[in-house]
C-alpha cells in the first residue's frame, strides 16, 4: 500500500490552515485529496443580517490582499440589482484600484514563491518594491489594506488632480524592477530547474474544472473577465491578455510576470484620462430584484450575487473567490510530482482561503486512518 | 450569439421546462426553469453555449429551496454573456440531479449546497462534506431562513 503523508492544518506554503493527503509511492505522488472544512466564517449568513452598507465593510475583510475587489463586486452586483447607475470618475476610481491591488498581489504571490523556493534574496527584494505600491494605495484611499473606497452607487474618496504626476512617476520606476524579476525567474538556471516542467495543469483538464485567473491562462485556458464581462472603465483602456500554453508553474509566473506590465499600462491610461464629474450616484428607493457582479481579482474570477426583496437587508448573497475553484485544480497538479514540489505547487495556484479539516492520524502499519475531533484531540491531550 | 438570440434558442431547446426569462441588462441574462431540465441546461452549456460554471448558490426561499447555477457563456464580439438559471424544489423533496458529470467543475458548488440548505444533489460522485465541520451535527443546516 502507498504511503499517506496529511499535510496541515499549518501549511508549508501558506500561513493559512487547510488539510491535503498525499498518497505517496516512494517520492512520486499518486493521489492527493483536499480537505477545506476547517474554518468556515459564515460571513454569507452574517451579510443577511446587515444593511446594504454595513455589508461593505464585512465583505471588504473577506481577504486583505483583494480588500478592493470583494466590496467592489458585492458592490456592482447591488447596483445591478437596485437598477444604480455608477458615475464615470467612480468607474475610473475603481479600475485603478484594482489594478494597483492586482500590482500588489502579483508582487506578493512572487514573494512567496521565492520564498517557497529557498530563494529568499528575492522574497525580500519584491517585497521591498510591494511596499511602494502598498504606499501609492495609502495616498488614494488613506489605507494600506482594508480601503474603504466602495459605497453602493460609487466611491467614497476621490483622487486630488495633484497627486496624479506623482502615481505616474512612481509606476514609471516600477517597470525596470519588472524587467529585473522578469529576467530572474526566467533565465536563472537554478529556477527553471525547479519551475519548469512541474506542477502541470494541462488545457483539457483546466477546461473541466473551469479554473479560473493566472492559473488558466498559463494552462492555455483564455478566460479573462476584465476582456470578457468589461466592468468599471475597463471598457475604455486597452489591455493584452497573456495566455501561454505549458501549463506548468514556470508559465504560472510568466502570466503573472507579463500581467504586472499589463496593470502598469491600464494605470497610466486611466489616471491620464480620468474624467470630471460626481463619484457617488444618487440612491432614492430599494426596489426587488437580483444583480451578478463578475470582477478579475489577482487570482481570478470573483463572482458576487445579490438577491434584494425591497428592504435595507440582502435577502441571500453569494461569494465565489477564485481559489474556490483553483485549489481542486491542485489535485491534477500534484500527482505525478515528488513531494519536494508540493510547497511550490501549491504556493502556484496563488490560494487564499481560511478553511482546512481537524488532525488526521494515520497508522502505516494497520493502513488505518481516522480524523479526530476537537473534542477527542482535548481530551487526549489536554 | 446575442442575449435575444439567447433567449429564442432557449425558447426552442427547453420548450415548456423553460418557465420565466428576462434580459436585466446587457450580457445578464436570468431565467427560471424546470429544475428535471437542469441536466438538458448542463449539456447545452458544454455543448452548444461553449460555457462553464462560475459558482451555484442555494437558497432557501419558504416552501421551496431553490439552487441557482451561474454561468458564463460565449455572446457576441468575444465576450461573455452571464447565465443564471434558477431552480426550484419542494422543500419536502429537497432533491435535484446533479451535473457533475457533466461539468467536473459543479462538485463543490454541489457539495456546498448540500451543506449550506440541505438540498439532496442525486447522483453526485463525492457527496462528502464541503465547509461545514465533521463534528457539526446531522440535519442542521446553516443558510435555512424559514
Amino acid at each position: 500500500m502507498a504511503l499517506k503523508i496529511p499535510i496541515g492544518p499549518q501549511h508549508p506554503a501558506l500561513k493559512e490552515p487547510t488539510n491535503f493527503s498525499v498518497e505517496l509511492d516512494g517520492e512520486e505522488i499518486v493521489d492527493a485529496y483536499v480537505k477545506p472544512n476547517y474554518n468556515h466564517r459564515g460571513m454569507e449568513r452574517l451579510a443577511e443580517e446587515k444593511t446594504y452598507p454595513q455589508v461593505l465593510v464585512l465583505y471588504e475583510r473577506i481577504c486583505g490582499i483583494c480588500s478592493q475587489i470583494h466590496p467592489q463586486c458585492f458592490a456592482q452586483a447591488t447596483e445591478d440589482a437596485l437598477g444604480i447607475e455608477v458615475p464615470e470618475r467612480a468607474n475610473y476610481i475603481r479600475t485603478i484600484m484594482c489594478e494597483l491591488e492586482r500590482v500588489h498581489s502579483h508582487l506578493l504571490w512572487a514573494g512567496v514563491g521565492a520564498h517557497e523556493l529557498g530563494f529568499d534574496t528575492g522574497l525580500m527584494y519584491l517585497w521591498r518594491d510591494r511596499e511602494a505600491v502598498m504606499d501609492i494605495l495609502e495616498m488614494i484611499s488613506g489605507n494600506r489594506v482594508n480601503y474603504k473606497m466602495n459605497t453602493i452607487g460609487g466611491v467614497r474618496r476621490d483622487i486630488d488632480e495633484r497627486k496624479i504626476p506623482m502615481l505616474l512617476e512612481a509606476l514609471d520606476a516600477y517597470v525596470p524592477q519588472v524587467d529585473l524579476y522578469a529576467n530572474a525567474f526566467t533565465k536563472d538556471p537554478t529556477l527553471r530547474a525547479r519551475l519548469e516542467g512541474s506542477g502541470i495543469l494541462t488545457r483539457k483538464e483546466a477546461d473541466e474544472l473551469c479554473v479560473a485567473g493566472p492559473t488558466a491562462r498559463a494552462s492555455g485556458r483564455d478566460v479573462e473577465v476584465r476582456r470578457d464581462d468589461p466592468y468599471a472603465a475597463y471598457e475604455e483602456v486597452d489591455f493584452e491578455v497573456p495566455v501561454v500554453d505549458d501549463g506548468d508553474i514556470m508559465a504560472r509566473a510568466v502570466v503573472r510576470l507579463l500581467e504586472l506590465y499589463q496593470s502598469i499600462n491600464i494605470l497610466k491610461q486611466a489616471l491620464k484620462n480620468i474624467p470630471e464629474g460626481p463619484i457617488q450616484a444618487d440612491i432614492d428607493e430599494i426596489p426587488e430584484g437580483e444583480g451578478v457582479g463578475r470582477i478579475e481579482a489577482p487570482r481570478g474570477e470573483v463572482i458576487h450575487y445579490v438577491r434584494s426583496d425591497g428592504s435595507w437587508y440582502p435577502e441571500r448573497t453569494k461569494v465565489r473567490a477564485p481559489s474556490y475553484v483553483n485549489i481542486p485544480a491542485l489535485i491534477p497538479m500534484l500527482i505525478g510530482d515528488t513531494v519536494a514540489e508540493i510547497p511550490i505547487t501549491v504556493a502556484s495556484i496563488d490560494p487564499c482561503w481560511s478553511c482546512t479539516a481537524r488532525v488526521a492520524i494515520v497508522d502505516t502499519n494497520k493502513k488505518t486512518e481516522k480524523i479526530m475531533t476537537f473534542e477527542e484531540i482535548r481530551s487526549h491531550y489536554g | 450569439m446575442d442575449e435575444n438570440q439567447l433567449i429564442e434558442d432557449l425558447e426552442e431547446e427547453l420548450g415548456r421546462a423553460l418557465l420565466e426569462h428576462y434580459i436585466q441588462r446587457k450580457r445578464r441574462v436570468f431565467i427560471r426553469i424546470n429544475k428535471d431540465a437542469n441536466r438538458k441546461m448542463a449539456r447545452l452549456i458544454k455543448e452548444k453555449y461553449n460555457g462553464f460554471i462560475c459558482v451555484m448558490t442555494s437558497v432557501d426561499a419558504g416552501d421551496d429551496l431553490e439552487l441557482v447555477y451561474h454561468f458564463a457563456i460565449e455572446g457576441e464580439e468575444g465576450r461573455q454573456i452571464n447565465l443564471n438559471v434558477t431552480v426550484s424544489t419542494p422543500k419536502n423533496i429537497p432533491e435535484i440531479k446533479t451535473i457533475t458529470d457533466i461539468i467536473p467543475g459543479s462538485a463543490y458548488p454541489e457539495r456546498e449546497a448540500q451543506d449550506m440548505v440541505g438540498l439532496k444533489i442525486i447522483g453526485l460522485p463525492d457527496p462528502s462534506r464541503l465547509f461545514l465541520a465533521d463534528d457539526w451535527p446531522e440535519g442542521v443546516y446553516p443558510m435555512r431562513k424559514y
